[in-house]
């Protein structure tokens, strides 16, 4: 069984589960908000032991006996034990909270995609410039980044418009149009720099003279990627990272 | 060309800058507080990182940058802009200023000591112990829950046991004591994090590159860096460690993506180096003043590209060994 750590109103989540479950592959959605007001926490670190015990107010017990393997799609620390926290405390319960969840979802011992990192719950959430360069790196075409002390820091997150999205799951790569071999190995090698073993990737169609078909250049990346727009394919994909 | 940014009169980054001195380097601190005259534009493409950084009336071009000291403190508390309104001109320059050139060292090929990224473990103490267990040192046992039961039975197994925060925020070691015994339902809010208490002695690791600077520490509280302030003193001299525990200090630092790292060990009586946890930001200069110590030198030589033509430096830090006190 495939738990999907997801927040309430997450609709890819829903889909995945129900894609899963027709692959044969059962899966039972955990919400942020039952993680948030867990009954009972036991984390243990023995040498290279790791063993976690979550409680859910619903008396479901995540045992990392089990081993289950986890489509995590955590973005935020769930806060329903929080509400009477104010102040400078309410900042530390949340970092306290960051790092036990960090701790746990990288030490389960199932396979869990994302694996969490100290910069994203779901993986990193890399600023734009870092998926540039990372991207240079994996021979993807790229749109240049370019920052001064003349730029508003915040512009840098604003989403842009993607006229392709690709996939990576796992050795997977989906994409709705077919790719070159440079453009799909690319794709590929980026997964792997950013370390995600689910990563969206979009792209911007360049205006080219080229007689051979479009071509695309990476605008950004994601390893919290919408999956819905991904289809049968990206099922597909997942649910071959489940099972092998 | 080598960039030292941050407070020059800041004592990490005012040694640095004297260790770059006797070696003849070429550098330029990069002032926070004449952030007023600075500018930045930087570029990654296909071809790489490239850019120009401007202070006063020198302008320095990125791609000549192949060291960078990054000390910076957060920029919204400069002396310079304080009672300035949040939207005044000064502090948008200087905001943008800091974000470009912070970004520009996450990315650039330059060696950073250290990049923000690598130091995010430093963030979750129980994630960076299963790094830590992987490279062969032995965290402390660890328990982490909210339920009072199992804090009862961990002490049980354990006997002594100490509680601190699981993240970097309010990070104070404590014995868990009588007191605290008679408050623990409290945790039922917020998973706590408690250890075993490991006897011995403190040893502080300085590592920059393949350097290893070990510091022999007694002291008479739980946690030396409190020691003073609650009435007690804590005592630092040069050590030596075995050469397997000193590779593994190396390695540790090595993967974890920094060049220079401050490692928690103790020593226990039965000869056992556990490891508590990796700074990725040490204030390396309350160890190098207490012991003499070459730790800025060395930081320099790394920030130079010099460290490669001594592979051998761990042992210019060789110190006296010791057996822990039972």
């Amino acid at each position: 069984m495939v738990m999907i750590l997801c927040e309430i109103g997450d609709g890819a989540a829903l889909w995945a589960a129900g894609r899963l479950q027709e692959r044969g592959i059962r899966a039972d959605l955990v919400t942020a908000t039952a993680l948030g007001a867990a009954r009972r926490w036991e984390h243990r670190i023995t040498g290279t032991d790791v063993r976690t015990s979550i409680t859910l107010p619903d008396g479901r017990v995540l045992d990392s006996a089990g081993a289950e393997p986890i489509l995590n799609r955590l973005s935020y620390i769930p806060t329903e034990r929080l509400r009477a926290v104010s102040g400078a405390d309410y900042g530390y319960a949340m970092q306290e909270l960051y790092a036990l969840y960090l701790s746990w979802l990288a030490g389960w011992p199932g396979r869990v995609i994302n694996r969490p990192v100290p910069q994203g719950l779901c993986g990193n959430f890399r600023h734009p410039s870092e998926w540039a360069t990372l991207a240079a790196r994996a021979g993807l075409p790229t749109t240049p980044w370019k920052q001064g002390s003349g730029d508003a820091p915040d512009q840098a997150w604003l989403p842009r418009p993607a006229e392709l999205s690709v996939y990576v799951c796992g050795d997977e790569v989906v994409a709705p149009i077919a790719l070159s071999d440079a453009l799909t190995e690319g794709c590929r090698a980026l997964a792997r720099l950013a370390n995600c073993d689910l990563l969206g990737v979009d792209f911007e169609r360049v205006t080219s003279d080229a007689a051979d078909g479009d071509a695309w250049r990476l605008t950004g990346a994601s390893p919290l990627p919408d999956l819905i727009r991904g289809g049968d394919a990206l099922a597909d994909a997942l649910a071959k990272a489940f099972t092998t | 060309m080598i960039l030292l940014a941050g407070i020059p009169s800041e004592t990490p980054l005012e040694m640095v800058g004297t260790a770059l001195d006797a070696l003849g380097a070429d550098y330029r601190f990069v002032n926070q507080r004449h952030v007023a005259t600075a500018a930045i534009d930087w570029t990654s493409d296909e071809t790489g990182v490239s850019g120009t950084l401007r202070m006063g009336d020198e302008t320095i071009d990125l791609a000549t940058v192949s060291g960078a000291y990054m000390r910076l403190m957060d920029d919204r508390m400069l002396p310079e802009l304080e009672g300035l309104a949040p939207d005044d001109p000064a502090r948008t320059h200087a905001r943008a200023f800091h974000e470009a050139l912070f970004r520009w060292s996450e990315v650039s090929p330059a060696r950073v000591v250290n990049r923000a990224e690598p130091q995010g473990s430093n963030g979750s103490k129980p994630y960076q112990a299963q790094l830590i267990a992987r490279h062969g040192l032995l965290p402390p046992p660890t328990l982490i829950t909210n339920d009072p039961a199992a804090v009862l039975a961990f002490r049980e197994e354990h006997g002594t046991i100490i509680y601190k925060s699981i993240s970097a925020v309010r990070s104070i070691v404590k014995t868990l004591d009588d007191e605290d015994m008679g408050r623990l339902e409290r945790i039922g809010w917020c998973p706590v994090q408690f250890q075993a208490a490991i006897p011995g002695t403190n040893i502080r690791v300085h590592v920059i590159g393949e350097a290893v600077f070990p510091t022999w520490i007694e002291s008479t509280h739980v946690d030396y860096r409190y020691a003073k302030r609650q009435g007690g003193s804590t005592e630092l001299s040069a050590h030596e460690l075995p050469e397997e525990i000193a590779a593994r200090c190396v390695k540790l630092t090595a993967d974890l993506g920094l060049a220079f790292a401050g490692i928690d060990l103790k020593l226990t009586p039965d000869g056992d180096y556990y490891c508590f946890e990796v700074n990725p930001s040490p204030a390396f200069s309350y160890f190098e003043a207490n012991t003499g110590q070459p730790i800025a030198a060395a930081v320099a030589r790394y920030l130079a590209g010099m460290d490669q033509a001594r592979p051998k430096a761990r042992r210019a830090a060789a110190g006296k060994k010791r057996k822990a006190a039972g």
